[in-house]
């Protein structure tokens, strides 16, 4: 990730392909895109790089598409206080009190992975507790009803939880 | 330059879309994000020791050894058409083709927490029990069950009692496990776009532990009631050395079957 991002975009005529292909031979490993006359290269790193942080922001699925449930251009950033916390299967939930700047609160069901599969990646049932302060990074549920799926959990002294684990990203 | 980046868009989505479609199922290979030095992914599960390396191992008597907690499966969950031998392809008769295109996500069967059905992996690791005459696949989900395989040369029920995972009988072919099995209730999709199948389904299902952390998997799909010709999926499964099976019910508070809508679609939104 600390090597520079390359992205190369060309406009090619087609018989341009080949040759450019086996010039690249003993290049920097790259990924090949081509669209009509336009051209593009990427790094192979920066490609698997920019997968592994797009799999992070897409629902992981436990039973069932995650797609199905929520809707990943309804982003939603909550800040509030826990009020229940739910340690059940298929998902764990959390709930939170979350106030508007008229004061009216407005009470989120945010949603986890399987128990199983947090208490795997680091997760304690009490990870989450009653009265915590948390902001909440993730998306809403297709139908917009306060429900929304928990990308990000960020405690007020910095650590982070996510959907899947304990484990901060790179840590 | 705007047709060349949504191009690479789509190209990136798709190749994602394959990794999180666990063709096969839990087929963690890397180094996963979060991982410790010398842990890595396996499926869902992070900083997960190595797999373990070394011979696949026997039992006393000589027969493959296949215990174990294993991840992955025998097709992707998302799409079985994703996960096909080289050179097969799956081809739906028309009523299978035009139901499909129908199907919702919410009347998915595994959404509902019901089996998965036979290949149809899940994020969730399986044992593989081995006693006298009878063998055991006991998964810890989806769903919280398990599949019993006899083992004692006996053939098939004449006119079996339909069941979600049907009769299976199994035997050795060498170092592999295969599993026949028939008489399946027509209930579960293979994937979540939603392939369908009938009654008349056949499955014959070829497990070899190709060493002791690792098993290659293979099912021949043979069902003419919904399918122009058979096809055969490939998958693999890994060892879990980290973990045992956990409990994972989940009719406990299926809370999401009531938010889910739209066509029936593998992660990120994918149909047939």
């Amino acid at each position: 990730m600390t090597r520079s991002i390359f992205i190369n975009v060309m406009r090619l005529p087609g018989n341009r392909l080949t040759a450019l292909a086996a010039r690249c031979a003993k290049c920097t490993p790259m990924a090949e895109f081509r669209a009509g006359d336009v051209y593009v290269r990427v790094m192979l790193s920066v490609l698997a790089a920019g997968l592994g942080l797009l799999a992070l922001w897409l629902p992981a699925r436990a039973h069932h598409s995650g797609a199905a449930v929520f809707d990943n251009t309804k982003k939603i950033d909550l800040t509030g206080v826990v009020t229940r916390v739910e340690w059940v299967n298929p998902h764990a939930h959390f709930y939170i009190d979350v106030k508007d700047v008229a004061g009216k609160v407005t009470n989120w069901n945010l949603e986890l992975a399987s128990p199983s599969i947090l208490v795997r990646n680091g997760w304690k049932r009490n990870s989450v507790k009653e009265g915590d302060m948390v902001t909440v990074t993730g998306s809403r549920a297709r139908d917009n009803s306060n429900f929304g799926i928990a990308q990000t959990i960020v405690f007020p002294d910095g650590h982070k939880l996510n959907f899947l684990s304990a484990f901060e990203d790179g840590k | 330059m705007r047709q060349a980046i949504a191009f690479l868009g789509v190209a990136l989505a798709v190749v994602t879309l394959f990794a999180q479609g666990q063709a096969p199922a839990g087929d963690g290979k890397g180094k996963g994000a979060g991982g410790k030095a010398g842990t890595g992914n396996v499926g869902l599960y992070q900083r997960q020791p190595p797999t373990p390396t070394g011979p696949a191992p026997k039992l006393a008597d000589g027969t493959p050894d296949l215990s174990g907690v294993w991840l992955g499966g025998g097709s992707s969950d998302a799409d079985i058409s994703r996960s096909l031998k080289p050179g097969d392809s799956v081809v739906m008769l028309p009523w299978a083709e035009a139901l499909v295109k129908t199907r919702q996500s919410k009347d998915d069967p595994e959404s509902n927490c019901l089996p998965a059905g036979i290949p149809r992996g899940s994020p969730y690791p399986w044992r593989i029990a081995q006693t006298p005459g009878i063998y055991f696949i006991v998964f810890e989900g989806n769903i919280h069950s398990w599949r019993q395989i006899f083992m004692d040369g006996r053939k098939h029920p004449e006119d079996p009692e339909l069941a979600w995972y049907g009769n299976s009988i199994g035997r050795w072919d060498g170092q592999t496990w295969v599993i026949d099995t028939i008489g399946f209730k027509d209930k579960f999709w293979f994937d979540y776009v939603g392939h369908p199948h009938t009654e008349k389904l056949h499955t014959t299902e070829r497990y070899t532990r190709t060493d002791l952390g690792n098993m290659s998997i293979e099912v021949r799909i043979d069902d003419p009631g919904a399918y122009a010709k058979p096809f055969t999926t490939v998958g693999r499964a890994r060892i879990m050395a980290g973990t045992e099976l956990l409990e994972y019910i989940c009719q406990e508070d299926n809370f999401d079957l009531q938010h889910i809508s739209g066509p029936a679609q593998g992660p990120g939104g994918a149909t047939r």
